[in-house]
């Protein structure tokens, strides 16, 4: 027995959309953190804690996660805060963020059968992929400056599509 | 070190504290110390909760089926000595594709 394909499995299953919440016990609250940020619109507001949450990762301590994780440099948070400002900028609905041990942050996005993944892992630079209808795209080391392409018509494609649940639309 | 090479590893006992290799429908935990590893709305776990078998060519795991509740216990007494607390655990089934 594969204990690693066991667990891939479930790390595959994790983002693709199905959830393995039935049997997490949580005993915990979240710590607040506060930022100076001057909201315009009701994207600012949408984008508030997603930028609160960037910036607590300043705060973790080496072996933060338990497994000896190391706490992103200030370069990547940096450089993923100018790509979210892009976002913002472009109105695209606020994703979701997550940090790995290995410092790595990304931003998602999903709904049902859709993934979207952007991960920021060197300083001015990110990757991406995406997962859709079955169909798997990505791109390594592309710049920060704007939106890939590829990228902005997945962010498109989601809106042009029916879906009864849409998180990802721009306007 | 390869994933096959490391697969064919988890078909043998690796230590000799492993009461036997993982078989199908086996339950095993991932023991969780962040909250930065899930979604607390969502109650979702997040990939990078498993991050560390890509990172470190595996990952710790408990055993539901072997002194979980000791195992856990030591695990969480051992960690709150550095200031780190316990989040949760989340489990699944193990089967192998193999």
């Amino acid at each position: 027995m594969n204990v690693s394909t066991a667990v891939v499995t479930t790390f595959l299953i994790s983002m693709g959309g199905s959830r393995i919440s039935s049997n997490f016990i949580i005993n915990d609250t979240q710590s607040k953190y506060y930022i100076d940020y001057n909201s315009n619109s009701q994207t600012d507001d949408e984008y508030l804690d997603l930028y609160t949450e960037l910036f607590s990762y300043k705060e973790l301590q080496n072996n933060w996660d338990g497994y000896g994780g190391i706490k992103p440099s200030d370069k990547i948070i940096s450089t993923t805060k100018k790509f979210i400002d892009i976002l913002k900028d472009n109105k695209v609905l606020k994703p979701k963020i997550m940090v790995s041990g290995n410092g790595e942050i990304a931003l998602f996005w999903k709904n049902q059968n859709r993934y979207i993944e952007v991960d920021f892992d060197e300083a001015e630079y990110l990757s991406f992929f995406y997962k859709m209808n079955g169909i798997v795209y990505g791109e390594d080391d592309v710049t920060i400056n704007h939106i890939p392409e590829k990228l902005y018509n997945a962010f498109n494609s989601l809106t042009t599509q029916n879906s009864t649940n849409p998180t990802i639309f721009l306007t | 070190m390869s994933y096959e090479e490391l697969f064919l590893l988890e078909e043998n006992k690796q230590s000799v504290y492993s009461p036997s290799v993982v078989l199908d429908d086996e339950i095993i935990a991932r023991v969780l110390f962040s909250p930065k590893h899930y979604l607390e709305e969502e109650g979702e776990v997040l990939p990078p909760a498993f991050e560390q078998i890509f990172s470190a060519g595996g990952m710790s795991i408990l055993r539901l089926n072997y002194s979980f509740k000791k195992s856990l216990s030591k695990t969480i007494k051992q960690l709150e000595k550095d200031g780190i607390r316990y989040i949760g655990y989340t489990s699944a089934k193990a089967y192998s594709t193999t």
